[in-house]
């Protein structure tokens, strides 16, 4: 049995079961009824299930990622020194825009492997960034006042380093 | 001197007359700006997720990008965080008495000299 998944855009994506097994909304979409009810409700492949808060290209990155654990458990908790499989980092990348979009998908879609993948990918984005280049890729407003700028440079002066690195 | 035109706008109660209690609760006036707070729009979960794996110097540095990230981060309730920061950081002796979690992350990890504050790219500690 397959299911055909229509992203944002009205494009059509058509999926295995066990690769659909591994989205959380598609999984109770399609088999959650077949197992409380007894019968399943998406009988009609034809219909489809639409994800109105995915795009295509942001869907298509997705199912490959579902479409290469379709066999195997991916990591899904465990320890922070845990080190991720290597194709899962060449697949989430260092493109922030990107990965920030993976998450939100992830998050609305139900998939805890690749939303754990994509809270790594961001954590090592971040890795040795200072203030301001985070701020850069993030979109943050520094919002400090003069006196708290001040004041932190009293804490430990990284503020001097920040304002004039050397 | 010059004498100043117009009239004086006559406080009703001068803050004089307040007791000491009300005058220390007046409200201050404060520069509306609009801010992307992007700690508070982000899902608590996730974004203690994307916490969980990162070290207490990045920590520190997105602490130092706003006001309302370092208020989450500086606050009593966010220990845990600094707790697994520490984790992530293999063979990093504990955690001293002394110090807070806030002040020994910038003492270990931030390269910097805490005689000059002057950037140094090495570190001897012999």
């Amino acid at each position: 049995m397959s299911i055909t998944l229509i992203s944002k855009e009205g494009a059509q994506f058509l999926v295995s079961k066990p690769v659909a097994d591994r989205i959380g909304v598609v999984r109770d979409c399609a088999y959650g009824a077949d197992f409380w009810l007894g019968y399943a409700v998406a009988t009609d492949d034809s219909m489809g299930i639409t994800l109105a808060n995915v795009t295509s290209s942001i869907l298509s990155k997705i199912l490959v990622w579902c479409e290469h654990y379709k066999d195997m458990e991916p990591l899904v908790d465990g320890d922070s020194n845990m080190e991720f499989p290597e194709w899962d980092m060449a697949y989430i990348g260092h493109d922030m825009n990107q990965i920030l979009f993976v998450l939100e998908a992830a998050d609305y879609l139900h998939i805890p492997g690749l939303l754990l993948l994509a809270c790594k990918g961001i954590a090592d984005v971040l890795d040795g960034r200072n203030p301001r280049g985070i701020c850069d890729l993030l979109g943050i407003v520094m919002d400090f006042s003069h006196r708290q700028e001040v004041d932190m440079d009293k804490e430990n002066g990284y503020w001097r380093w920040f304002l004039h690195p050397t | 001197s010059a004498q100043k035109r117009g009239r004086k706008r006559k406080c009703p109660t001068p803050s004089s007359d307040l007791p000491e209690a009300q005058q220390a609760t007046r409200p201050k006036k404060r520069k509306l700006t609009r801010v992307i707070k992007w700690l508070e729009e982000t899902p608590t979960d996730i974004m203690l997720e994307i916490m969980f794996y990162m070290k207490p110097i990045d920590i520190l540095n997105l602490s130092y990008t706003s006001k309302s990230i370092r208020a989450s981060l500086a606050a009593p309730e966010a220990k845990h965080i600094w707790v697994q920061a520490r984790m992530n950081v293999p063979g990093l002796p504990p955690l001293p008495p002394d110090m807070s979690e806030w002040v020994y992350a910038a003492f270990v990890f931030q390269e910097l000299c805490q005689v000059c504050y002057l950037l140094c790219k090495s570190q001897d500690w012999n």
